[in-house]
């Protein structure tokens, strides 16, 4: 049975149903494009509110990029909704984020920027998911994905704290 | 002149081992302290904070910035990372770096210690500032 694709846009108050992230986390904005077990395209507007700019000083031009591993994560997080998207809520199952290889950086990301998040399916497998993509602005390609794995586990399944020390015990 | 993207974490990186070595291998090693009160746990997750992954990609090449081997050099690429346990608030982490040459620039390879045991391997690129 091929699925049919999802009604889009999804929009922010349905994201925030289907992902467990919050404020400053939450790294993705709108879906406009989903097809289930095959792709998704997400974007996420580029702000200098978040609170890793706070503090920078005022000069020329648009100042530091947005950090590159957030630009990775709000990517996975197109990604993550591909996953979770016929959930009834997030509480279920955690995303974990197995690991990601052949990450190209293009161009640096400034405030201002639109992301534009292109995901697909490599493979699922069970639990796991393994997808590919990239990120443009406009018209250019920020970055590429080669390999993403997320790996879906019961909530509650994660500890919430280290182990305790075993030592400890008698 | 490259300038360094916005820090997605407060904690700095502090250098243990500067880099050593004369060779097309050197080593370093680095460490950085990970806050309860980092702003990324209030939002990954409520109720149940994780350092992101990504953000053990951000140490690895901040570390990586912090003993270059030579100048000039810019992030191009995450050749891969892979998380195999988890970091939480209050742990300090341990980067071991080792830089080995690769064409016009030079490839890292971080092992990180979260005071368990390993918390992830990240591997990087560097390359010369406007090449591939």
């Amino acid at each position: 049975m091929t699925a049919a694709p999802y009604a889009v846009p999804m929009e922010a108050g349905e994201i925030r149903r289907l992902l467990p992230h919050r404020y400053p986390m939450l790294l993705v904005d709108r879906v406009t494009d989903l097809v289930p077990a095959r792709s998704v395209t997400a974007t996420k507007a580029v702000t200098g509110n978040e609170p890793w700019f706070a503090g920078l000083p005022a000069g020329p031009g648009p100042g530091p990029a947005y950090p590159e591993a957030l630009l990775l994560e709000s990517w996975c997080q197109a990604a993550g909704l591909l996953a979770v998207w016929h959930r009834d809520s997030a509480d279920k199952e955690i995303m974990l984020f197995g690991g990601v290889s052949d990450v190209t950086l293009h161009h640096p990301v400034y405030p201002g920027d639109v992301l534009e998040h292109r995901v697909r399916v490599v493979r699922m497998i069970s639990d796991t998911m393994i997808f590919e993509g990239d990120s443009r602005c406009g018209d250019r390609v920020v970055v590429e994905v080669g390999r993403a794995t997320l790996a879906m586990r019961p909530a509650g399944g994660l500890r919430a704290g280290p182990e305790p020390d075993r030592r400890a015990d008698t | 002149m490259s300038t360094l993207s916005a820090p997605p974490l407060r904690a700095g990186v502090r250098v243990l081992t500067p880099l050593a070595g004369a060779g097309p291998e050197r080593r370093a090693s680095t460490t950085v302290a990970i806050d309860a009160d980092e702003p990324v746990f209030a939002g990954h997750y409520p109720g149940q904070p994780i350092l992101p992954g990504v953000c053990l990609i951000d140490c690895a090449h901040r570390s990586a910035v912090a003993t270059l081997p030579e100048a000039g050099l810019v992030l191009s690429a995450v050749r891969s990372g892979r998380f195999l346990s988890p970091v939480y608030p209050g742990d300090t982490l341990n980067l071991d770096l080792t830089w080995r040459t690769a064409g016009t620039g030079w490839d890292v390879t971080a092992d990180i210690h979260n005071g368990r045991q390993t918390a992830a391997r990240i591997q990087l690129s560097y390359r010369p500032e406007g090449t591939p």
